[in-house]
C-alpha cells in the first residue's frame, strides 16, 4: 500500500486499485496489429519493387484482393488505427488511471471499448481487400464501419472523462491536457469528414464534392496526424518518458504554451496539402503559414522530451527503452521540421506527388510513433506481467538497432526516389521541350530504390517480430495469479476543500495589451463597410488579429497561476480545447463553403452519364487513386506534361474528390482527352505490360470477366441527386437502361478495335467510359478523337 | 548529476512524475514569434502585392517558355504549310530525326525511315498507304493506325514534337537509304509535296 498523502493527515482515505488487465490486452493488441500492418506494409513495398507480386500469378478472384490499390489502404489503416490506436489506448488506461488516482471509470465500458476496437480493425482488414471503400484517404472505411467508429470512440469518451471526474489529484498532469485534445478533435474530425450518403450498405458517396471535399478531407487527414498520431504520443510521451529516465521533466511553462499553440494552430494547417491544387490560394497560403509557426511549437515538445534526459545521459547509454524514447523524440523533431518545410509551397511544388511524402510520413510513423510504441510496450509489459524484466532482455538492443537501421535504409532510398522523379518531372531540355516525356522514364528509373526501401522495411518488420514475440515468452512467465496492490488516497472533494487559497497572480504584462489591441484594430476596420468585401483584405485582417489574439492568449497562458486553475477544472480545460479546435475549424471551412467565387462553375461541366457513374465506383473501388492523380497543377512541366491545368468547377459532381496524393503513375484529370483509344485502355487495364513495358501497375484482368451490376445503378443515382447532382427522376429511373445502352456502343467499339467480345456487361467497360470521360469536359478533345 | 542552477522544481507531483519551472529557451521564443511575423509578411507580398499569385506566374513562365523554345519555328498547325516549312529547315529536321531515333520509330520503319518488311512503312519512295497529303502525317503519329503495330505516339511525344517527326517523315521522300523496303501493294502514289 502506498499513500501520497504527507502533510495532509487528518484527510479521509479512499481504497481503490487500478485495472492492468485491459492494458495487457491494449499493449498485445498493439504489438499483433504492429506486425500486422508492417507485413502488408512490406508487402506493398515488394509490389512496387516487383510487380508480380500484385497476383504472384494467381487467378483472377485473388488478383482483386491482393492489388496494391486495394492493400496500401488496409496498410495505412492498420499502421495508423490499429498499431498506433492500440498502443494510444494502452497508453492512456495505463497512465490516466495512476495519473488520476481512480481506477478507470468502466470496466464494462473499457472492453467495450476494446473489443469493439477490435471489430473495427477485423471489418477493416475484411473490407479493404473486397474494395469496399469511400475513396477518402485514411478516411476509407464505410459508412457502417464509421458509425461503429463513433459508437466505440464515445464510449472511450465517457470511460476516460467519468475518470477525470473521479479523479482524486486535484490538478491535471500535462499528459491528460494532450489526452483530451486527442479525444475531442479526433471526434470532430471523424464526424464531419465522414459525413456521407449510403446508396447501399457498401458504397456511400462523400456529403462534400470536388475542392471543398478536398478541403475537409485534408482537414480531417492533417489533423489525424496531428490529433492521433502527435498529441496522444506527446501524452504519451510525458508519461512514459520521465518514467523511464526518473528525472523531472524539464518544463512545466514549456508545456502550457506548446500544448496550447499546437491545438490552436495544427487544425489550420490542413490545406497545405492542397499547394497548386484547385482550391482558392488564400486557403492554401494559411494552410502553409499555419504549418510554418507550428515548428516551435512541435519542437516545444521534443525540447522537453530530451531536456527532461539532462544528467541522465548516462542512463540512455545503457538502458534500450530509453534509447527507443530518445531515437522517437528526435524523429519527431525531425518530421516536424520537415514537414513546416515541405508546407513551402516552392518546396512542396517540387514534392508533392512524389514518394518525398512517403518519406515524411514514414519518419513520423516508423521513427516517432513506432519507437515510442515500442519504448512504451517494453517499460510495460514486465510491470503487466510483473516478470521484473522482459524474457529475452538482450533482444531489446538487437530490435533498437535493427529498427534503427531499417528506418534509415527505408527513408534515405525513399527520399532519393522523390527527389528523383521529382526533378526528373519538371526537367526541360535547351528548346524549352519535357526532357523526360514518356512518364515511364521516371518509373523505371526508381526500380533500385525500391529494392532498398523494401530492405529498410524488412528489418524494420523483423523488429517488430522480435518485439511480439519477447512479449509472448514475457506473458508465459507471468505468475499464476497477479498481484493487485491497493492504494490509498483522499477523495477529490476532501482535497478541494483543503486546498489552500490561490496564489497571488502575476499583472498582465504589456504583451497582452499589444495584442488585443492589435486583434481590436484588425476588428474594428473589419467592420467599415466595404473593407471585407474582398477576400484578400479580409484574410489578412483575420491574419493580422488572430497573430494579435495569438500574443495576449500566450501571455495571459504564461500567467502559470491562471492555468494551474484551469488544470484544475478538467472540464472547463476540455471546453477550452473544444473552442480552439472548433473555431479555427470554422475559420478556414465558412468561408471555403460559403464564398461563391472560390469554386467558379464552368457551364460546359455535366455529371456523369450512369455508365460512368458505376465505372468511377470501380475506379474508387479499385483503389486507382492511391498511385494516379487527377489533378493538373499550374505548373509549366505539368501542362505541358498532362494538358490544360484544374479547375475548381471541374469537380463540381465529384463525391468524392480524387485528386490523389502519389503519382506512381501519371496523373489522369485529362486522361480522357488523350488519343488514347478505348481499345487501349482495354489493352493497358488487361496487362499493362502489354502498353506501356516496365509498368508497376496491377492487371486488371478480372474485370473483364466481373459482371457490372446494373440493376444497382439507379440506387447510386439516387443518391448523388440527394446530394445535389442534377439527375431528374426520369434519369434515375432509367440508369440501368441508359447505361446498358452505353456500354453495348462502347463494347462494340471495344471488339472492333481489340477483337475481344462480349464486354457489354463487364466492369471494365464502365471504367473506361469513366477513363474516357475524364478531363474532357472543360476543354475540346484533341484532334483525331 | 550537476543541476543547472536554473532548474526550480514545481510542487508538482504526479504518480511521482516531478516538474521543473524552466523558462523557454531564448531562441525558441525568437523563432517562434518569428514564425508569426515571416507569415504577415508573406501574406502582405503574395496576396496583397500584385502579380504574385500561382497563375500569374504559371502565364509568365509559358510566356517565357515560348518564346525561347520551338516558339522560333513559328505557329504549329495541322497544315502542309507548317510542315512543308519545318521540312525545309535543316534544325527543325534534325530535332526530328533525334526524336524519330530516341522514341523508337526506328524499331518499324528502320534507321533511315527505309522501312522493314511487315512491319512499318517506307517513307522514302512515292507510295503510301495511310496519307496522301503532307498534314495528314500528324494526325496518324497521334491516333496511330487501328489494326497495326503502330499506336498513338502521344505518350512518348510531346504535342509539339509530333511535328517534327512529321516534318522528318516527310523529308526522307526522296532519299535513297540502305535496304529500303519495296513497294507495298497497298501503298498509292501520293502526290509531290507541296511549296510555298
Amino acid at each position: 500500500m502506498s499513500t501520497e498523502n504527507a502533510g495532509k493527515p487528518d484527510l479521509p482515505l479512499e481504497r481503490f486499485s487500478y485495472d492492468d488487465a485491459i492494458v495487457r490486452k491494449f499493449v498485445f493488441a498493439t504489438l499483433i496489429w504492429g506486425f500486422v500492418g508492417m507485413l502488408v506494409g512490406v508487402l506493398i513495398a515488394l509490389q512496387l519493387a516487383w510487380p508480380k507480386a500484385n497476383d504472384f500469378g494467381l487467378d483472377a478472384a485473388w488478383t482483386q484482393i491482393l492489388a496494391f490499390g486495394r492493400l496500401r489502404p488496409l496498410h495505412t489503416n492498420a499502421v495508423i488505427f490499429a498499431f498506433a490506436g492500440n498502443a494510444i489506448f494502452a497508453a492512456v488506461y495505463y497512465s490516466s488511471q495512476r495519473l488520476l488516482k481512480a481506477r478507470m471509470f468502466s470496466d464494462l465500458l473499457s472492453r467495450l471499448h476494446f473489443w469493439g476496437w477490435q471489430l473495427i480493425i477485423v471489418l477493416a482488414a475484411v473490407t479493404l481487400p473486397l474494395g469496399i471503400t469511400t475513396g477518402k484517404e485514411y478516411a476509407e472505411l464505410e459508412w457502417p464501419i464509421d458509425i461503429l467508429i463513433a459508437l466505440v470512440w464515445i464510449v472511450f469518451g465517457i470511460n476516460f472523462f467519468g475518470t477525470l471526474v473521479k479523479r482524486r489529484e486535484k490538478h491535471i498532469y500535462v499528459a491528460i491536457w494532450f489526452y483530451i485534445a486527442t479525444w475531442v478533435a479526433i471526434t470532430v474530425l471523424h464526424v464531419f469528414n465522414s459525413l456521407e450518403v449510403p446508396a447501399t450498405l457498401t458504397r456511400s458517396y462523400s456529403l462534400y464534392a470536388g475542392a471543398q471535399d478536398a478541403f475537409m478531407q485534408w482537414w480531417y487527414g492533417h489533423n489525424a496526424v496531428a490529433f492521433f498520431l502527435t498529441t496522444p504520443f506527446l501524452g504519451l510521451m510525458y508519461y512514459f518518458l520521465p518514467k523511464a529516465a526518473n528525472r523531472p521533466v524539464f518544463s512545466y511553462r514549456l508545456s502550457i504554451i506548446h500544448f496550447w499553440s499546437l491545438v490552436f494552430i495544427y487544425i489550420w494547417a490542413g490545406p497545405h496539402h492542397l499547394h497548386y491544387l484547385a482550391v482558392p490560394e488564400w486557403l492554401s497560403t494559411l494552410g502553409m503559414l499555419f504549418s510554418l509557426m507550428l515548428w516551435m511549437p512541435s519542437w516545444g515538445g521534443m525540447l522537453n522530451g530530451l531536456l527532461t534526459l539532462r544528467g541522465a545521459w548516462d542512463k540512455v547509454a545503457k538502458d534500450p527503452i530509453l534509447k527507443f524514447f530518445v531515437v522517437g523524440v528526435t524523429f519527431y523533431g525531425m518530421s516536424t521540421f520537415e514537414g513546416p518545410m515541405l508546407s513551402v509551397k516552392a518546396v512542396n511544388a517540387l514534392s508533392h506527388y512524389t514518394d518525398w511524402t512517403i518519406a515524411h510520413v514514414h519518419g513520423g510513423a516508423l521513427g516517432w510513433v513506432g519507437f515510442m510504441c515500442f519504448g512504451m510496450a517494453y517499460w510495460l509489459l514486465p510491470r503487466l506481467f510483473q516478470t521484473g524484466e522482459m524474457a529475452k532482455p538482450k533482444w531489446l538492443d538487437l530490435h533498437f538497432y535493427l529498427a534503427t537501421l531499417g528506418i534509415l535504409v527505408y527513408i534515405v532510398s525513399i527520399y532519393a526516389a522523390g527527389l528523383t522523379q521529382g526533378l526528373m518531372w519538371r526537367a526541360f531540355d535547351d528548346t524549352g521541350l519535357l526532357k523526360y516525356t514518356d512518364f515511364m522514364d521516371t518509373v523505371r528509373i526508381l526500380r533500385w530504390f525500391y529494392v532498398i526501401r523494401l530492405a529498410g522495411g524488412l528489418l524494420y518488420l523483423t523488429g517488430a517480430g522480435l518485439a511480439l514475440v519477447n512479449a509472448v515468452l514475457t506473458w508465459k512467465k507471468r505468475p499464476a495469479a497477479y498481484e493487485v496492490p491497493v492504494y490509498e488516497a483522499p477523495p477529490l472533494s476532501a482535497l478541494e476543500a483543503a486546498a489552500p487559497a490561490p496564489v497571488a497572480e502575476k499583472a498582465l504584462r504589456p504583451f497582452f495589451w499589444a495584442g488585443l489591441a492589435l486583434a481590436g484594430v484588425c476588428a474594428a476596420v473589419a467592420l467599415i463597410p466595404g473593407v471585407t468585401d474582398s477576400p484578400k483584405v479580409g484574410a489578412f485582417l483575420a491574419l493580422v488579429g488572430g497573430f494579435g489574439l495569438a500574443t495576449a492568449a500566450i501571455d495571459l497562458f504564461m500567467k502559470v497561476g491562471w492555468h494551474r486553475r484551469l488544470e484544475g477544472r478538467p472540464l472547463a480545460f476540455t471546453g477550452w480545447v473544444a473552442a480552439s479546435v472548433v473555431s479555427a475549424s470554422l475559420f478556414e471551412a465558412i468561408p471555403t463553403f460559403v464564398i461563391e467565387s472560390n469554386v467558379p462553375t464552368i457551364s460546359a461541366v455535366k455529371p456523369y452519364t450512369p455508365l460512368e457513374l458505376a465505372g468511377r465506383d470501380i475506379y474508387l473501388a479499385e483503389g486507382c487513386y492511391n498511385c494516379h492523380s487527377q489533378l493538373v497543377r499550374p505548373i509549366r512541366a505539368e501542362t505541358e506534361r498532362y494538358g490544360p491545368y484544374s479547375k475548381a468547377g471541374e469537380f463540381v459532381y465529384d463525391h468524392p474528390f480524387q485528386w490523389g496524393s502519389r503519382r506512381i503513375g501519371p496523373d489522369l484529370a485529362r486522361v480522357g482527352t488523350k488519343t488514347l483509344t478505348p481499345g487501349w485502355h482495354l489493352r493497358h487495364l488487361r496487362n499493362p505490360l502489354d502498353t506501356s513495358p516496365d509498368s508497376l501497375m496491377p492487371r486488371y484482368k478480372h474485370l473483364l470477366e466481373a459482371p457490372l451490376d446494373f440493376a444497382g445503378i439507379p440506387k447510386r443515382m439516387r443518391a448523388m441527386q440527394i446530394l445535389g447532382v442534377p439527375y431528374d427522376d426520369t434519369a434515375v429511373a432509367g440508369g440501368a437502361e441508359a447505361a446498358r445502352a452505353q456500354a453495348e456502343e462502347l463494347a462494340a467499339r471495344l471488339e472492333q478495335e481489340t477483337g475481344v467480345a462480349g464486354l457489354a456487361d463487364k466492369k471494365v467497360t464502365a471504367l473506361i467510359a469513366y477513363l474516357l470521360r475524364l478531363g474532357t469536359d472543360a476543354m475540346p478533345k484533341e484532334a483525331g478523337r | 548529476m550537476s543541476e543547472s542552477r536554473q532548474d526550480q522544481l514545481t510542487d508538482h507531483s504526479y504518480d511521482g512524475i516531478q516538474e521543473y519551472d524552466n523558462p523557454l529557451p531564448g531562441w525558441w521564443k525568437l523563432l517562434f514569434w518569428g514564425t508569426f511575423g515571416f507569415s504577415v509578411l508573406y501574406w502582405t507580398w503574395f496576396h496583397i502585392w500584385p502579380g504574385q499569385s500561382i497563375i500569374a506566374t504559371w502565364e509568365a513562365q509559358v510566356e517565357e517558355a515560348r518564346s525561347q523554345g520551338y516558339a522560333r519555328f513559328g505557329e504549329l498547325k495541322d497544315d502542309a504549310e507548317t510542315l512543308v516549312r519545318l521540312m525545309n529547315d535543316p534544325e527543325a529536321v534534325a530535332i526530328g530525326q533525334a526524336l524519330f531515333q530516341s522514341k523508337g520509330c526506328v524499331a518499324c520503319h528502320g534507321p533511315e525511315g527505309g522501312g522493314v518488311v511487315n512491319l512499318g512503312a517506307n517513307f522514302t519512295d512515292d507510295y503510301a498507304i495511310n496519307f496522301q497529303t503532307i498534314d495528314q502525317i500528324p494526325n496518324i503519329i497521334r491516333t496511330g493506325v487501328p489494326g497495326t503495330a503502330m499506336v498513338s505516339q502521344t505518350a512518348l511525344l510531346a504535342p509539339a514534337e509530333v511535328y517534327f517527326v512529321a516534318a522528318y517523315v516527310a523529308s526522307l521522300r526522296g532519299k535513297t537509304v540502305a535496304n529500303a523496303k519495296e513497294r507495298d501493294p497497298r501503298a498509292k502514289p501520293i502526290e509531290p509535296w507541296p511549296t510555298f
